[in-house]
């Protein structure tokens, strides 16, 4: 036996090497084929790897659990739609908590909840309103006439803007009217009313002028209510670079880093941030790449942006240090900024210096920094607009995912305040309700659903203001509690721990249980008669987590058409060979050889071929992989950085593949053998000898 | 010329084994070329077709219309003058509207979510014969295998046309009526009931962000005057001529006066920011093409085309690879009859040209029979109207069913790719062939 396979190696090595070509052709195809498979399945392996590593890393958790009467499936990172997903509640938190935390395999779980808020980004005459408010009640005289004048030089200006409202107006009376309000309001005789009654002079300020000076641009704010502590306390990447994270009982947002320098920072700002990242990081020139080019385009037209937040001596005195730098008696500070902001390939590097050095720190870069309050407006589940005013506790950004806006999109807030953005009382807050009801007698607050829908403007239809809005009226008795509870912003610490979250992520401990360990919980939920179901990060991560699967799938079947043709060919390749040999083969049978000879004959040959090139197609791919594993891949743009788990993927060869994959594409080539091996088997020596005569 | 045929034609039914082999490998290869040519193309122009139906023309006069400095409000004034303007001035127009622009929350019994409203002139409105209805049951759990809604509803005081998927989403059905908010400035919000009379069918991404309703609901809800639009949507008899046209119609508006910006390639929705940033008030145009407006999703077609063209590059080397060894082998096998004719007085070049044209009949074969089984495949699938399931495949290949689109070009590129590609295969054997000695040639056959 042995003796044979020895005698068949001798021979398969000798054919091998006598039909060079043939062996050079399915050689060199079997190297490539598993070269390919195995360079292709270690980067979707570790691409896999590192994903799973941002999804599960940053909110997803190994595993998440939500309601099971839940219309939609859970998107953590967007379903395909600007709203809200229907995904049911978990009613009590504290018992899924108690029953999951049962699990051996459990290390935590986090209650969550998410949506998008609407920035608003304030009303600069409300702002001044406030202000003057506040001076007339000090009662100083040259305060309140300074201010006077800076609200007057300001309608002026609202005067201007109404002009253009009135041309695109449907109801240009509408317009002329309110023209006429701010006339009103700029005379010298309506300012008289101030000694007299100066809270209907407020009034009228406050509710005919503020609304048309208009609020910038909203901006979306995607947002997850949490337990702030515990998620900093599971998820380790999370780290707060700004600030402090929320404190238990405290009403906060703590704002994504990504975020705030994306899209929240000086648009000037930004547009050197982004220009550095191109020129001096990537290597790109301003000449050659569209995108930069646009922003360097635009980038002399946001000017405003700098300017409007200089005034009195900083003015002065920053134009004359740009001035310096550019070297220019320009007067104009318009056109000494416009000069300024046109960058070229060339200045860049000098103008973004002098920039954050001398003109960033005088103006404000961010609108809000750690600390301030900002409202929060968002639609309750009954579609309706709510605001929350929330203070800004820190600044926040997953470790090795700085840069992309995935892992970024997230901002988070108290579980308590967002339930309320939510439209959902907390226990607290019901329980005052119902001591409201029983103390004033509503007429049409019948029950507590309806008297929810009149807090949260259900049939009202008009945003709630409620922290702005001082004098409730005492039917608006509950907007007004809304208020005060708003203002003080405490709430008992133990209503993050309980009550009402949407989905909540577990972590594991022995992540690779996932699946027996998902199906486990599922159970132990169903007998605990609670309503809910568990799914994996994947499914959890919503369209991103499909988008893995198709590429997955697509890559397989690129890689089974690959190794189809590929087999065609070789199979051709053998059965080209096997007929030029037809008269070896007979001559082989003639002296004595079986037909099982010919066929194990034909099996060596394509064997050592296969294993040789197989496995060296495997170790130029191992080789490749080790080689960028230390290098890295650079990803080519944010989107793929969430992918690749940072800025660059570092691939790892799994062990595995590099030893199945090669040893399968040989076993292919085997299969692809049968048939010619066959034929040959089938030569009779008679025929084989008389071919050639 | 002929004779040459002739004789590639004799060999490969001779070696009828070695032809059927590779003709069918080729073949396999020309049908993959096909199908992935065909699905790119139906993908494409699925974002065309859902693109111009609900986000873009093929060129758009669009704007902004800044009344405060802080303020970005994507409209356009002098309606009248710049429609006229366009269709005095451009050549080979389709079609001329224009669409009113609203943004807020949709408000249904079981959802709701942002859309972008459609504000639609009804005697311009040729999307309502390419609009396709859903059938009840693609909406509601149980709902019947019939379309409810009637387009010829649409037009009356605030009615709705929206999608499958938003109906679901919303859970609402044909009849009715909807809430609308807007999400204007200021704190004040403005809102509207609307009627549902028609679900139309799921366009993938893009029918998501909007549904359609009468112009004038549009300028009711944000008051603004008769004379004001969204912007003009602008159709061509062809639309590779979308860019020529823009920037035609840039120089036109210019010259009537209008102040423009800078072309940016980006949708309008990304151009707010920049936009509050600048110091103008009043009107500026901004002219954009249909692939500006769609820039966002247009990589979902760039990478289609390019794993494409990876697959074929990969499986073209192969076939190539097997051309060349089958060649190789043909040729030793073949050494007396090239001494052969040789000997009898055919040139070198003619040699070469013999066996490179045996493998180029051989390609031509495969190509043409993968064509026919592709022409045939690609028909069937469109004809069975396969449904796509899974949600994640329908926003991105933004069609509810399986369509693809198989251009003449198309097959003309297979059909000369694969001749050529087995031809330049077959070239060092051919070379070799043509390099052999009539008298060795005659010799190593014996």
């Amino acid at each position: 036996m042995l003796e044979e396979l020895k005698v068949l190696l001798l021979v398969a090595i000798r054919n091998l090497a006598l039909h060079k070509v043939k062996t050079a052709v399915v050689g060199g195809i079997l190297l490539c084929g598993s070269f390919l498979v195995v360079f292709g399945l270690s980067l979707l392996g570790s691409v896999e790897s590192t994903m799973s590593q941002s999804i599960i890393g940053s909110v997803a958790g190994h595993l998440q659990v939500y309601s099971a009467d839940a219309k939609d499936d859970l998107a953590l990172f967007g379903s395909g739609f600007f709203g809200r997903d229907d995904l049911g509640e978990i009613p009590k938190f504290e018992d899924v908590r108690s029953e999951i935390l049962k699990n051996p395999n459990v290390d935590s779980i986090v209650p969550l909840g998410f949506e998008n808020a609407i920035l608003g980004r304030g009303n600069l005459l409300d702002e001044l309103f406030e202000q003057f408010r506040a001076v007339v009640k000090s009662g100083r005289e040259p305060e309140i006439r300074a201010m006077i004048e800076t609200i007057k030089e300001n309608l002026r200006t609202v005067r201007a803007d109404l002009e253009n409202e009135l041309k695109i107006a449907a109801n240009p009376d509408d317009v002329r009217k309110q023209i006429a309000d701010v006339e009103t309001a700029m005379s010298e005789n309506f300012w008289q009313g101030l000694k007299s009654d100066s809270e209907s002079l407020m009034i009228f300020l406050e509710s005919k002028i503020a609304p048309l000076s208009g609020e910038k641009e909203p901006l979306y704010l995607r947002y997850m209510g949490t337990h702030p502590s515990l998620f900093a306390d599971v998820f380790k990447k999370f780290k707060v670079v700004e600030g402090e994270n929320i404190p238990s009982g405290e009403r906060g947002i703590l704002v994504s880093k990504r975020i705030y320098d994306s899209q929240i920072k000086n648009i000037v700002a930004r547009g050197f941030d982004s220009l550095y990242k191109g020129l001096v990081i990537q290597r790109k020139t301003i000449e050659n790449d569209i995108s930069l080019r646009t922003t360097a385009n635009d980038l002399p037209k946001q000017y405003l942006e700098i300017l409007v937040y200089l005034s009195g001596e900083k003015r002065a005195e920053v134009l004359n240090s740009v001035k310096g730098f550019l070297g220019s008696s320009e007067e104009n500070p318009e056109k000494i900024l416009r000069d300024f902001l046109a960058v070229n390939d060339s200045n860049f590097t000098a103008r973004f210096d002098f920039f954050y050095k001398s003109i960033a720190p005088n103006i404000r870069l961010y609108p809000f920094k750690v600390g301030d309050t900002i409202n929060l407006r968002s639609y309750t589940r009954s579609g309706f607009l709510k605001t929350v005013p929330l203070r800004i506790y820190g600044i926040y950004q997953f470790e090795g995912l700085e840069s992309s806006d995935l892992a970024g999109a997230f901002n988070f807030v108290d579980l308590v305040s967002y339930r309320e953005l939510y439209g959902r009382m907390s226990a607290e807050g019901q329980k005052e309700l119902e001591d409201i009801r029983k103390q004033i007698s509503v007429r049409d607050v019948a029950d507590a659903g309806n008297l929810e829908d009149s807090l949260f403007g259900g049939d009202t239809q008009i945003e709630q203001r409620s922290a702005e809005s001082s004098n409730a009226a005492s039917a608006e008795a509950p907007a007004s509690l809304e208020f005060k509870r708003a203002q003080t912003g405490g709430y008992p610490p133990a209503e993050l721990e309980s009550g009402m979250a949407i989905n909540a992520a577990i972590v594991l401990k022995n992540p690779r249980r996932m699946n027996s360990t998902r199906l486990e919980i599922e159970d132990q939920l169903k007998r605990a008669g609670m309503n809910l179901k568990v799914v994996d990060w994947k499914q959890a991560a919503g369209t991103l987590g499909q988008l893995v699967t198709v590429i997955r799938a697509v890559l397989l079947v690129a890689v089974a058409i690959i190794l189809i043709v590929a087999m065609a060919i070789i199979n051709n390749a053998i059965m080209m060979t096997t007929l030029e040999r037809t008269r070896e083969i007979g001559t082989l049978r003639a002296i004595g050889a079986q037909k099982v000879f010919v066929l194990r004959m034909f099996f060596v040959e394509t064997l050592t071929v296969g294993v040789l090139a197989s496995f060296a197609g495997s170790l130029l791919a191992v080789a490749l992989v080790s080689f960028l594993s230390v290098r890295g891949i650079a990803a080519p743009s944010d989107f793929v950085s969430f992918l690749f788990g940072g800025p660059r993927l570092y691939p790892q060869v799994s062990g595995v593949v590099a030893i199945l994959a090669p040893l399968s594409v040989a076993l292919l080539a085997l299969v692809f053998t049968l048939y010619p091996a066959f034929m040959a088997s089938r030569i009779s020596p008679a025929a084989a000898m008389q071919d050639r005569e | 010329m002929w004779t040459f045929l002739l004789i590639a034609m004799r060999n490969l039914v001779q070696a009828s084994r070695r032809t059927l082999l590779l003709g069918s490998a080729i073949a396999f290869v020309s049908l993959l070329l096909l199908l992935l040519l065909s699905i790119s193309k139906g993908v494409s122009e699925r974002l065309i077709e859902a693109s111009t139906l609900t986000s873009t023309g093929h060129v758009n006069v669009a704007g902004f219309y800044k009344q405060r400095a802080n303020s970005a409000t994507p409209l356009v004034t002098n309606r009248e003058q710049i429609r006229r303007l366009v269709t005095e001035n451009v050549s080979g127009l389709a079609a001329v509207t224009d669409r009113a622009r609203g943004w807020g929350r949709l408000i249904g019994p079981t959802g709701s979510f942002n859309t972008g409203l459609n504000g639609m002139i009804l005697e311009e409105s040729a999307f309502l014969r390419e609009l396709k209805l859903a059938e009840q049951e693609e909406y509601k759990k149980g709902g019947q295998k019939k379309v409810l809604g009637n387009l010829a509803n649409f037009g009356a005081p605030d009615t709705l046309i929206i999608f499958a998927a938003q109906a679901k989403k919303l859970g609402a059905d044909v009849g009715d009526t909807l809430t609308f908010i807007t999400e204007a400035t200021g704190g004040q919000t403005n809102s509207v009931d609307l009627t549902v009379v028609a679900v139309a069918r799921d366009m993938g991404f893009l029918s998501n962000f909007s549904v359609f309703v009468p112009r004038q609901t549009v300028l009711n809800l944000d008051r603004r005057g008769d004379d004001t639009t969204g912007a003009i949507w602008i159709y061509l008899k062809d639309i590779r001529r979308a860019n020529e046209v823009r920037k035609q119609l840039e120089g036109v508006l210019s010259k009537a006066g209008f102040q423009l910006l800078e072309h940016d390639p980006r949708p309008f929705f990304f151009k707010f920011q920049k936009i509050v940033g600048q110091d103008w008030r009043g009107l500026r145009l901004d002219l954009t093409t249909w692939d500006d407006e769609v820039s966002f999703i247009n990589w979902i077609v760039t990478s289609l085309n390019g794993l494409s063209v990876f697959l074929v590059a990969i499986l073209g080397l192969i076939i190539a690879t097997g051309i060349a060894n089958s060649m190789w082998m043909t040729v030793r096998e073949r050494t007396k009859e090239i001494g052969t004719l040789r000997a009898i007085g055919m040139q070198k070049n003619q040699v070469r040209r013999l066996f490179m044209l045996e493998a180029a009949l051989l390609g031509l074969g495969g190509a043409v029979f993968g064509s026919v089984i592709g022409i045939i495949l690609v028909s069937t699938i469109n004809v069975a109207q396969v449904p796509i399931t899974n949600s994640g495949l329908r926003i991105f290949l933004m069609t509810d069913i399986v369509r693809l689109s198989l251009s003449p070009q198309h097959i003309l590129t297979a059909v000369i790719f694969m001749p050529l590609l087995t031809a330049f295969a077959a070239f060092y054997p051919s070379q070799k062939a043509s390099q052999m000695r009539p008298v060795q040639a005659l010799n190593q056959g014996k």
